[in-house]
């Protein structure tokens, strides 16, 4: 039995455990605030094996002073259904040496990257498309000339890598970045987004047996040979970078504009006229951690059949947005069969997963009697609720519910797994349409993987409908597959209701599709129309038409469909001018679109013709694509050095509201499946002999709390281990008094 | 079910191995744990969601009649690792205060689980759904708590140590009352979304007004409500 002396220490001893568990800080904080639930940390050796944490070798750089990307501004005007947008990069070189600055960083997946050049005091270096083998070898040369260069590379249709070489000691050098791409619109709203962070993505695969092409922090590996060139590595929880954003738009409506909606931050709009609005982030810079969303609306409550056009030389270039004028009432009550299929992988941590679980929710309260159902969820692995497809009775969708609600986020994203499971060949029935709501971040590497599975014709029969979740999701993958699918895709960003998206999502899907659709031109001598072939038209979801033409006119277009077994037919008048000097960012949007619609013929199979031609058209028009660069070199100056520069990588910033578990997810799926998938533990290479760094991070002066709040789905918290040895200590304590109680009584 | 409780000198002496003696000592702080692994692992390993959908806090169902949900809610948990540290803390505390207020154990245990679900129902509309022992361990915490310090009879080291623990705990729910913030959280439970702390705040206040009410009618000493429930 405990002597009184020894049950005091054994008291105190368990008291001071808590408190040494406290102090001893073995856990990174997130954000700067305690961790609690929904603010998962990681471990510090954990950290380390990712690649998350600082360099220790450069402790310099913890100046805040020593950010080399200082920060991004963006000048967006949107006229009729076009947005044009000016980016602009900042670097600056804190350090002796000179250095070569590499940041991978997102654009819209359907932007049209048509200007570049970068600027060194008032000098103006313009950048021009080349190959882009071509190009990497001019950067490299000029380079090693000690010559000022950039370099810009297209990893994935919204992933871009920008090189920038021998920028020197305390110099200042600005990136121009131009592109061009439609505005989404839904409904009647019309939506812009600009992307500010890549999230970290899930690398399947086993490494190749050779160097890593690039410094992310995972392996090249078979399923990803380009790993490591969209992985950066981001920067610790809770830190910030130097990379201050401000952005400014400028709509100009073909109506009176009304109905201005910040998604994601907070603006200030300045109404310039009825039909002009200029907006601007309230706060003058932003964290680059989350994409920045806005919605407006234009008066007359739908969206203005537009027709544009553009003529400068022999071709001209035309557009048409067809805008659904059926079904507006109508609801399509053929019984449908939906398979549900949820991301439970770590990036969907936090708020996302929260998000998730009320958006699942609701989507089940959209279905009708007669519809079967199907949920599952995935990380590694698929987790379903039942094996075959359910009658939506109320009792099974009470019970699907539960499963959803049980969902954690952790593990990796496999989803070419997840998709060959939940899309299983039929048995028995087969005239119920399928329809795949995929609901996720999409935050992975092996995108074109899962697109081209989506090609095959076990997929034939199901339309997909991605959901979009987070605040960074990988938009490539995300539209893509819905326009493979057949579908329509939806986004859902922390800010948003669920409940209020699942609605939308359950409306829009229950209005009938128009089906094979066909345009006659009215004796308009068009030609390379796009897309082609044409896709299903879904209400509220206008659908841009874009062609060329050689002859003028003007004439009565009809579009015609097949709607629930009838023919629907719509029409508009479209004029194609003999010379129109406006609208010139039709050219590179429609080389855009042919490019896009190559590469996605070509997934699954790349081919050299695909290849040649869009590496011509990407010269031809100057864009930037996979096979083609944009690269300026300054050569009038001599150059002063020779040798190659420091490089210096931009960590981006984990996006908003992605727990630590997420990138600890990623190290952690990776090494169940051995080591290609293992988190890279080093920091990035070195370059040439010459120390590399890890990009610098500061706590963050101002961070607004975005975990979990809202969430419907809570606990209680669990019990501190603090908490539970103060228990052990009261539980020991009165024990010992009863018994002293007892002892005195007997 | 009436639990018959060994006298100090026979509690050893129960058979069964270790879950045996569990019992024996403690049947419904046994029972408790025990029901709540079985929820938490049932569909785990039967992959259907029988338990949750039945058991769980869901406010909807609630509001339609279902008032079990206000009390079974606490068995569910979303992950392992929250019920490891939610069940080891009302295992640690149940044990102890089982043994005081032996056959009053259960309304004791009730009156907090019920508390603590109406408390969310009413002042929380906004969740939902809620799982976790949490409140409960609260609740049971703050129970002890007024036992021991009602048994203290002069202020000795046993007392110095149940004021700082009275203290510390007094802190901690003043603390989430007024903040709505967890007042510590060094423990990493995976993603449940923000913590209710009214669930804490209720059932401490529940809790200690239960032992001072109800398992321990004011006039009545420790000491003969003990040698009550042994005749």
């Amino acid at each position: 039995m405990f002597s009184g002396h020894c049950g005091r220490a054994v008291m105190l001893a368990v008291l001071l455990s808590g408190t040494a568990t406290t102090a001893r800080a073995e856990y990174t904080e997130f954000r700067g605030k305690p961790i609690s639930q929904g603010r998962m940390v990681v471990a510090e050796a954990d950290a380390e094996r990712i690649g998350l944490t600082q360099d220790p070798a450069t402790p310099s750089q913890q100046r805040s002073s020593d950010f080399v990307l200082k920060g991004t501004k963006v000048d967006a005007e949107i006229s009729s259904v076009l947005a044009r947008v000016r980016v602009e990069q900042t670097f600056q070189n804190p350090f002796s040496d000179r250095i070569e600055a590499v940041y991978v960083f997102p654009l819209p997946e359907n932007a049209a990257v048509d200007g570049y050049f970068f600027k060194v005091g008032e000098k103006v270096i313009r950048g021009v498309v080349k190959e882009r083998q071509q190009a990497r070898k001019e950067y490299e040369q000029a380079k090693s000339e000690g010559r000022k260069a950039s370099l810009l590379e297209q990893e994935r249709a919204n992933i871009f890598t920008q090189s920038l070489a021998n920028i020197p000691p305390g110099a200042e050098v600005t990136v121009h970045i131009e592109y061009v791409h439609p505005v989404d619109i839904d409904g009647s709203s019309y939506v812009f987004r600009f992307p500010m962070v890549v999230g970290p993505r899930y690398i399947p695969g086993q490494p190749l047996g050779r160097p890593s092409v690039g410094r992310g922090w995972a392996p090249d590996t078979d399923e990803v040979p380009d790993a490591s060139r969209v992985t950066p590595a981001p920067l610790p929880p809770g830190k910030r970078s130097g990379n201050d954003v401000a952005i400014q738009l400028t709509i100009e409506g073909a109506m009176p504009i009304r109905d201005i909606v910040p998604v994601t931050h907070e603006v200030d709009v300045k109404k310039v006229t009825p039909t002009r609005s200029v907006v601007r982030l309230k706060e003058k810079k932003v964290l680059a951690d989350k994409d920045f969303v806005i919605e407006y609306r234009l008066a007359g409550d739908q969206v203005v059949v537009a027709s544009l056009a553009h003529r400068s030389q022999e071709k001209g270039t035309f557009a048409v947005v067809i805008q659904p004028q059926h079904g507006v009432n109508a609801e399509d009550a053929t019984p449908r069969e939906y398979l549900l299929l949820l991301d439970r992988s770590g990036s969907m941590s936090g708020r996302a997963i929260s998000q998730l679980r009320i958006l699942a929710q609701h989507l089940l309260d959209g279905l009708n009697p007669q519809d079967t159902f199907r949920v599952a969820t995935f990380n590694n692995g698929v987790r379903s609720h039942r094996r075959q497809p359910i009658l939506a009775t109320p009792e099974n969708i009470a019970d699907a519910k539960a499963f959803i609600r049980g969902i954690r986020a952790n593990g990796g994203t496999e989803i070419n797994g997840a998709l060959h499971e939940i899309v299983a060949p039929r048995e028995g029935e087969v005239g119920r349409p399928r329809y795949l709501v995929l609901v996720t971040d999409a935050l992975v590497g092996n995108d074109d993987s899962i697109l081209a599975t989506l090609k095959t014709p076990r997929f034939a029969d199901v339309r997909v409908f991605p959901v979009a979740m987070g605040s960074a999701p990988n938009d490539y993958l995300i539209r893509r597959a819905a326009e493979l699918g057949r579908g329509f895709s939806l986004r859902t960003t922390n800010e948003d209701n669920p409940a209020e998206i699942a609605q939308r999502f359950s409306r829009k899907i229950a209005k009938p599709v128009m089906t094979d659709l066909e345009i006659e031109w009215g004796g308009l001598a068009v030609e390379e129309v796009l897309p082609s072939p044409l896709p299903d038209l879904y209400a509220d979801r206008p659908l841009v038409v874009m062609g060329r033409y050689a002859k003028p006119g003007k004439a009565e277009i009809s579009i015609k469909g097949n709607l629930m077994g009838e023919m629907a037919a719509t029409s508009l008048s479209l004029e194609l001018p003999e010379q129109e000097a406006a609208n010139d960012a039709l050219e590179p949007l429609w080389a855009r679109q042919r490019i896009r619609q190559i590469w996605n013929r070509q997934l699954g199979h790349e081919s050299a013709d695909a290849k040649k031609t869009i590496t011509r058209l990407g010269i031809e028009y100057q864009l930037v694509t996979k096979y083609t660069s944009f690269i300026a070199v300054e050569r009038d100056d001599e150059p002063v050095l020779a040798g190659q520069p420091r490089q210096y990588l931009v960590a981006p910033m984990l996006p908003e509201g992605m727990t630590a578990l997420a990138s600890g997810a990623f190290a952690t799926a990776a090494n169940a499946n051995g080591p290609a998938r293992k988190a890279s533990p080093r920091a990035p290479a070195a370059g040439a002999g010459s120390a590399s760094h890890v990009a610098t991070s500061q706590p963050a002066p101002v961070f607004s709390n975005s975990s979990s709040s809202g969430s419907t789905s809570r606990g209680g918290g669990p019990i501190d281990i603090v908490c539970l040895g103060a228990a052990g200590a009261l539980a020991f304590g009165c024990s010992r008094l009863r018994r002293r109680e007892e002892d005195e009584e007997g | 079910m009436s639990a018959e409780y060994p006298s100090r000198a026979t509690e050893w002496q129960g058979s069964g191995g270790a879950s045996g003696i569990a019992f024996h000592l403690a049947p419904w702080t046994t029972l408790l744990a025990v029901a709540t692994l079985v929820v938490h692992f049932q569909p785990i390993v039967t992959e259907s969601v029988g338990a949750p959908a039945l058991l769980e806090y869901e406010r909807a169902a609630v509001v339609s009649g279902q008032w079990w949900r206000l009390a079974t809610g606490h068995l569910l948990h979303w992950s392992f690792g929250h019920l490891l540290l939610d069940l080891s803390a009302v295992v640690i505390i149940g044990g102890v205060l089982e043994r005081m207020v032996r056959e009053r154990y259960p309304t004791l245990l009730l009156g907090i689980a019920g508390t603590i679900g109406v408390s969310l129902c009413v002042f929380q509309p906004d969740v939902l759904v809620y799982r976790g022992l949490s409140g409960v361990a609260s609740g049971l915490f703050a129970a002890l708590l007024v036992m021991g310090l009602r048994r203290l009879k002069r202020f000795d080291e046993w007392g110095a140590m149940l004021m700082i623990v009275a203290l510390f705990f007094l802190t901690k729910i003043g603390y989430e009352g007024l903040t709505g913030e967890l007042f510590l959280a060094t423990g990493t439970v995976g993603d449940i979304g923000d913590p209710v702390t009214l669930a804490h705040v209720s059932g401490a206040l529940a809790g200690a007004v239960f032992a001072s009410v109800i398992a321990l009618p004011i006039g009545e000493s420790p000491q003969r409500i003990d040698q009550r429930a042994v005749s």
